[in-house]
């Protein structure tokens, strides 16, 4: 349900961006989500498309990958691919673990029209 | 056309507002804790108990985070202490900077403790730092003993559980057992308390668990 206020938020990243670099327009951007994110990825486009007009991303297009949950595991140190249900140690089955990569939310790149 | 390597987080602004309370809160020694909660767990009323056990040691305050009204702002301002409404409007969470916006309200010098109240909602707020020390989460007997593994996020950010409304125990099929090893499994550190704001069942654990924090903030100014 946060999807609107990020979309909101992302738009401003890159209107920034594109200002920085003289930009014209803005094509794509590419945004990373990690699986751990508490961010529906359908929604934040259906809200990035319904707010983009109007901006310097009013044509652009959202690309968006979907970064993997990584683990370390508070027992046997192992590192590795987790499940978002289970939250446990990929070698040992050991938990707690702690979210190394997964937890992104990022604008990665702009492609921009100069 | 070109393309431009940007690198920074979406939520990039709401973490440096985050990062301005912090220094803030830092600076007039004022320990900060998030409550978060399904909507009915209980959170406002765990606050009034709170403050009439704490206030006359302590200096208190509350931010109140709801969609609409200023119901919970009322309730608590009854109990004597400053209690500040924020209304989101139609966002399910608050952010730092309407956290930052209400702070001029507070003489932060004079406050040994700000309760934050977020809006009722066990997914959204997990995203949103808003610069506070801890969060605590709340979760209520009546909403099954499920939640921890449904909302994994939330627990595993979260520094205390209070399990809450334990005098329903006996008319819900609530596993406390359960609830606590799958929200520990998620968090080793976690503490766990298990209250009933109406019977009064555990609440002095959970001051007590909170004076040391304070006291913890207070002795780092």
């Amino acid at each position: 349900m946060h999807e609107l206020t990020i979309a909101q938020e992302l738009l401003e990243l890159i209107a920034r961006v594109a200002r920085e670099q003289g930009a014209v327009g803005v094509s794509s951007a590419t945004v990373e989500i990690g699986e751990l994110a508490t961010v529906d990825p359908s929604a934040l486009e259906f809200a990035f498309e319904a707010i983009r007009p109007g901006t310097p991303a009013g044509a652009c297009r959202l690309l968006m990958r979907s970064v993997p949950l990584v683990v370390r595991c508070s027992r046997c140190a192992a590192e590795g691919r987790a499940s978002r249900e289970l939250l446990c140690c990929p070698s040992c089955g050991g938990r707690p673990v702690e979210p190394i990569a997964g937890r992104e939310l990022r604008l990665v790149a702009i492609e921009i029209e100069e | 056309m070109h393309e431009i390597a940007v690198g920074a987080g979406i939520l990039g602004q709401n973490d440096a507002w985050a990062q301005h309370n912090r220094e803030h809160f830092r600076a007039h020694g004022v320990y900060v804790l998030n409550l978060m909660s399904a909507p009915g767990a209980g959170k406002t009323t765990l606050l009034e108990r709170t403050v009439d056990a704490l206030a006359s040691r302590y200096r208190l305050a509350v931010i109140e985070g709801d969609v609409q009204t200023r119901i919970d702002a009322e309730r608590i301002a009854r109990h004597g202490i400053q209690a500040v409404q924020i209304n989101t409007g139609a966002a399910c969470h608050l952010d730092a900077r309407q956290i930052h916006e209400t702070l001029p309200v507070f003489d932060l010098d004079a406050l040994d403790l700000l309760l934050v109240e977020n809006v009722g909602n066990l997914v959204c707020p997990a995203e949103f730092d808003l610069g506070e020390h801890d969060k605590v989460m709340l979760l209520s007997v009546a909403e099954g003993d499920d939640k921890p593994i449904k909302y994994p996020v939330m627990f595993h950010a979260a520094r205390a559980l209070l399990v809450t409304k334990v005098d329903l125990l006996p008319y819900v099929d609530f596993d406390l057992g359960r609830a606590e090893r799958d929200a520990r499994a998620l968090n080793l550190e976690l503490e766990v308390f298990r209250v009933s704001a109406r019977t009064g069942e555990g609440l002095d654990a959970w001051y007590q668990w909170l004076a040391a924090r304070i006291e913890g903030q207070r002795t780092r100014r």
